[in-house]
């Protein structure tokens, strides 16, 4: 089957990044991903979507995520803009994964997003473009 | 956010009726694992098999329960489906759990 890009718009609330990951996964199953390249995408992108939503877009009253997917030589390519405020520094994070060999009070509960990006995903790049945020990325077929 | 207890022997079973557990429902999940494991026992275990996708909101939300259980009590996982297990193993939080492939293992212990 012949795949396509195609994109969708959400708002910043949760509800709503469960919604467009569904759709996501849908479409791109469809063209014949195999179940192991659903599954990364879907994490991935659900870091990266929770990410805009939970702090780009935090307290936003007007947030507006446009995605763009595009599949290329059997790899899918990601845009993600947002008119949320800046990356920290106008940069990519790359923190390291939390540390588990912790005691059980002092697990981390959080912290594991940009991490889990950066495993998951090629060609992680940052742009700050006309006021919105620009977040391009490819997750590969294999 | 729905999860159901019940007792086996002197475990006691919460299963997560939902097929994600992800930022939209995981204060929830964390409030109602409160509620589920204030009064059970001291072997509690977390039937995940109905769950398809986690994100890290939902490991969070995991980790938070297990503190709630505390040091004196056993918070075990069973039955991960395999992108549920990915993203213990990306985290390496699959060496945190006591993770078993059934509820059977699980409860045998």
């Amino acid at each position: 089957m012949v795949a396509h890009s195609f994109s969708l718009h959400l708002t910043n609330t949760p509800r709503s990044v469960r919604r467009a990951l569904a759709e996501i996964r849908d479409r791109i199953k469809a063209s014949g991903a195999s179940v192991d390249t659903l599954a990364r995408i879907e994490i991935a992108l659900a870091e990266v979507l929770n990410n805009v939503v939970e702090h780009a877009l935090q307290h936003a009253e007007d947030g507006d995520i446009h995605v763009v997917v595009t599949p290329q030589d059997g790899d899918w390519h990601f845009k993600v803009s947002d008119n949320g405020v800046a990356l920290p520094g106008n940069g990519l994070p790359n923190p390291p994964l939390p540390k588990t060999n912790l005691p059980l009070a002092d697990l981390p509960e959080g912290g594991f997003g940009w991490a889990i990006v950066n495993m998951l995903a090629h060609d992680l790049r940052y742009i700050r473009k006309e006021g919105r945020n620009v977040l391009s990325f490819v997750m590969t077929s294999h | 956010m729905n999860l159901s207890s019940y007792e086996v022997n002197d475990a006691c079973v919460i299963a997560v009726n939902e097929p994600r557990i992800d930022a939209a429902i995981a204060i929830q999940f964390k409030d109602r694992m409160r509620e589920k494991t204030e009064d059970a026992g001291a072997h509690i275990v977390l039937d995940l098999g109905q769950v398809d996708f986690i994100d890290s909101s939902g490991l969070g939300a995991i980790v938070a329960a297990m503190k709630q259980v505390g040091p004196d009590r056993r918070l075990d996982l069973a039955v991960l489906n395999p992108n549920v297990d990915k993203v213990f193993r990306l985290t390496r939080m699959d060496s945190v759990f006591r993770i078993f492939d059934t509820l059977e293992e699980a409860l045998a212990q």
